[in-house]
C-alpha cells in the first residue's frame, strides 16, 4: 500500500501525463476502429489524429504490420454490390453496379456506370466519387505517388490507344501523350512500387506469351517497362499480373504435360535478376484458371482468388482449403485499415 | 554465449531511492542512452538515475537481461524460431503489470532509449485502450482535463464516427 502511495505521489509531481512523442507511438499502434473513438478523448488527440502527418506514419506502419496478410478481405458481386457510407453527416447507400478495381493503403477503388470511379474507405465509411472520365469503355488502375503525397487513377481506353490520369490534388482528369500499344484485353493494370503496371501478351497459336511489362511510373507520369521473369516454359496459357504486398508478381499458368501454375515474384524492384519462383501451384481437382494471388503469409499458404471460389494453398504440405464458394463470378481485394481520406487533404 | 559474469565488466545503476544495481555491461548496453555514456566514458563506477525508482529499474534490468542473452536478429540471418517465440512469451508475460507501472517503465525507457521495450510498453498501452469508451480512455491514460474537447467539439467527434461508437 505504502509502494502505492509513493507511486501516486510520484504521478502528480509528474504531473501524471504521458509525453507528446509517446501518445504518438501508442496512437501510432492502435487499430482504425480504437483512433476514430480516441478523437474524442481530447483536443491533441483529436488534432493529432486528424493530421497528415499522423494518418501517412500510421498507414506506413500498418503496411509494414500486414506485408504478408492484409487483415481485410472486401468482396463484390459484380452488378449486385451494395456500399453504404457516410459523408458529410449523413449515411448514404449505393446500390449499383460497380466494379471492384484496386486498393491502396486502405482505400477501394471502385467503378460505376463504366466511367466514374469512386474511392471508398471502409474502415471510415468515407466516400468520394470522381468525376466521369468521359471513356465509354476504359481499363482503371488506382494508386499512390509517394513523392507528392497523392493518389491518382488512370483510366486507358479500351476503344482506342486513349489514356487519361486524374489526381487527388488535380481534381481533374489530364490526356497521357505518348502510350505505348497495350491491347485492349491487358488495360486494366496493377498498381505496384510507385507505377502502374499492364502486361503485353503475344497470341501465339492457342496460347499467350507475356513479353512485356509496360509501366507508368507515377510521379514523373512517363511509360517504361519492366522486364518479365525468365520463366522456363514457353508453352504457357494464360499470364496474369499481380501485386503481393512490396512485390509486383505474375503468375503463369501450364497446361501442356502438367497442369500447374507458377508464381513469380519480383523481389527487388527494377533488378530483374530478382524474380523469383515462389510456388508452384498444382491442380489436384479442376479449380478453374485465372488464378489471383490475394496474399500470402510467412509460412507458405497462398490466398487465392479463383473464378467463383477462395481458396488457401498451402505449399509446405501441398494442400488445397476452400475457404468459400461464392456461386458465382466475384471480385476480391485485400488492404490494410486505415484512415487515409479518398481525397485531398482540405486545408 | 559467456557465461563466466564475475570476468565481464560491470556497471552499477543508482536509482532515485538510491538503490545500487550492479549489471553486466552488456546488459546496460541494451539502453543506447547508457551506451553513449560508456562511449563517451563520462560513465563512472556508478550512473545515477534520479528519475527512475527501484521497482521500476529492477524489471527495466529484468527485460535487458533477457534481451541481451537472446541472439539477435541481425547477428544470423537464420536466428532459430525457438529464441523468437521464447522471446515473445518472455514479452507477454513482462507486460502483465498494472498500468502506474506501465506507465512508469515507459517514461524510464523513454529516458534510457530502449526502443525495443518503448515498442512493447506503446503496444500493450494500445491493446488496454482497444474497445474502451473515450471516458475510459481518460481515466486509464490520466488526460489533462484542461485538454478536453468543448461539449460541442465533442459531439462532432462523435456524430463523425458515431458508427465507431456501436
Amino acid at each position: 500500500m505504502g509502494v502505492e502511495d509513493e507511486q501516486e505521489s510520484k504521478r502528480m509531481r509528474m504531473n501524471g501525463l504521458l509525453l507528446p512523442e509517446i501518445i504518438v507511438e501508442i496512437l501510432l499502434r492502435s487499430p482504425v476502429e480504437t483512433l476514430l473513438r480516441c478523437k474524442s478523448v481530447c483536443k491533441s488527440w483529436y488534432e493529432l489524429i486528424s493530421s497528415q502527418y499522423f494518418i501517412n506514419s500510421h498507414v506506413r506502419l500498418w503496411n509494414e504490420k500486414y506485408r504478408y496478410v492484409s487483415p481485410k478481405l472486401m468482396f463484390n458481386s459484380p452488378g449486385r454490390a451494395s456500399i453504404t457510407y457516410y459523408r458529410s453527416g449523413y449515411v448514404r447507400s449505393i446500390i449499383a453496379p460497380v466494379k471492384m478495381i484496386s486498393s491502396c493503403n486502405g482505400l477501394l477503388c471502385y467503378v460505376q456506370d463504366r466511367d466514374t470511379p469512386f474511392i471508398y474507405n471502409p474502415s471510415t465509411k468515407i466516400c468520394n466519387t470522381l468525376p466521369s472520365s468521359g471513356f465509354s469503355c476504359a481499363g482503371y488502375t488506382f494508386g499512390y505517388d509517394e513523392s507528392t503525397h497523392d493518389y491518382k487513377v488512370i483510366a486507358l481506353s479500351r476503344t482506342d490507344n486513349k489514356a487519361k490520369i486524374y489526381s487527388f490534388k488535380t481534381g481533374v482528369w489530364k490526356n497521357i501523350n505518348n502510350v505505348p500499344h497495350i491491347p485492349a484485353r491487358c488495360k486494366r493494370g496493377t498498381f505496384s512500387n510507385g507505377a502502374f503496371h499492364w502486361m503485353v501478351r503475344k497470341k501465339v497459336v492457342s496460347s499467350f506469351q507475356l513479353t512485356s511489362i509496360v509501366s507508368l511510373d507515377l510521379a514523373t507520369e512517363t511509360f517504361g517497362e519492366v522486364s518479365p521473369p525468365v520463366y522456363d516454359d514457353e508453352c504457357n496459357r494464360c499470364i496474369t499480373l499481380g501485386a503481393l504486398g512490396d512485390w509486383l508478381c505474375v503468375i503463369v499458368h501450364y497446361n501442356n504435360n502438367e497442369i500447374r501454375a507458377d508464381l513469380w515474384v519480383m523481389k527487388v524492384y527494377g533488378v530483374n535478376d530478382s524474380w523469383t519462383k515462389l510456388v508452384s501451384i498444382p491442380y489436384f481437382t479442376h479449380i478453374g484458371f485465372y488464378l489471383v494471388p490475394l496474399s500470402i503469409s510467412n509460412d507458405g499458404k497462398v490466398l487465392l482468388k479463383t473464378y467463383h471460389k477462395l481458396l488457401v494453398y498451402d505449399s509446405i504440405n501441398c494442400t488445397f482449403a476452400e475457404i468459400h464458394d461464392f456461386g458465382a463470378k466475384f471480385e476480391a481485394c485485400s488492404l490494410v485499415e486505415s484512415l487515409v481520406l479518398p481525397h485531398a487533404p482540405l486545408i | 554465449m559467456s557465461t563466466s559474469s564475475s570476468s565481464s565488466k560491470k556497471i552499477v545503476l543508482k536509482s532515485a531511492d538510491n538503490e545500487t544495481f550492479e549489471i553486466d555491461e552488456i546488459v546496460a548496453l541494451e539502453s543506447q542512452a547508457i551506451k553513449n555514456m560508456i562511449e563517451d566514458e563520462c560513465a563512472d563506477n556508478v550512473i545515477p538515475l534520479g528519475n527512475i525508482d527501484s521497482k521500476t529499474l529492477s524489471k527495466i534490468i529484468e527485460y535487458c537481461k533477457k534481451h541481451a542473452e537472446s541472439p539477435k536478429k541481425d547477428d544470423n540471418a537464420d536466428i532459430d524460431e525457438k529464441a523468437v517465440e521464447d522471446l515473445k512469451s518472455f514479452d507477454a508475460e513482462f507486460a502483465k503489470v498494472d498500468m502506474p507501472l506501465i506507465q512508469d517503465i515507459l517514461m524510464a525507457a523513454n529516458f534510457l532509449n530502449i526502443d525495443n521495450l518503448i515498442g512493447l510498453m506503446c503496444r500493450t498501452i494500445a491493446d488496454r485502450i482497444k474497445g474502451k469508451t473515450p471516458e475510459e480512455i481518460r481515466k486509464i491514460l490520466n488526460i489533462n482535463k484542461n485538454d478536453l474537447l468543448s461539449p460541442e467539439q465533442e459531439a462532432k467527434a462523435r456524430e463523425e464516427n458515431s458508427w465507431a461508437f456501436d
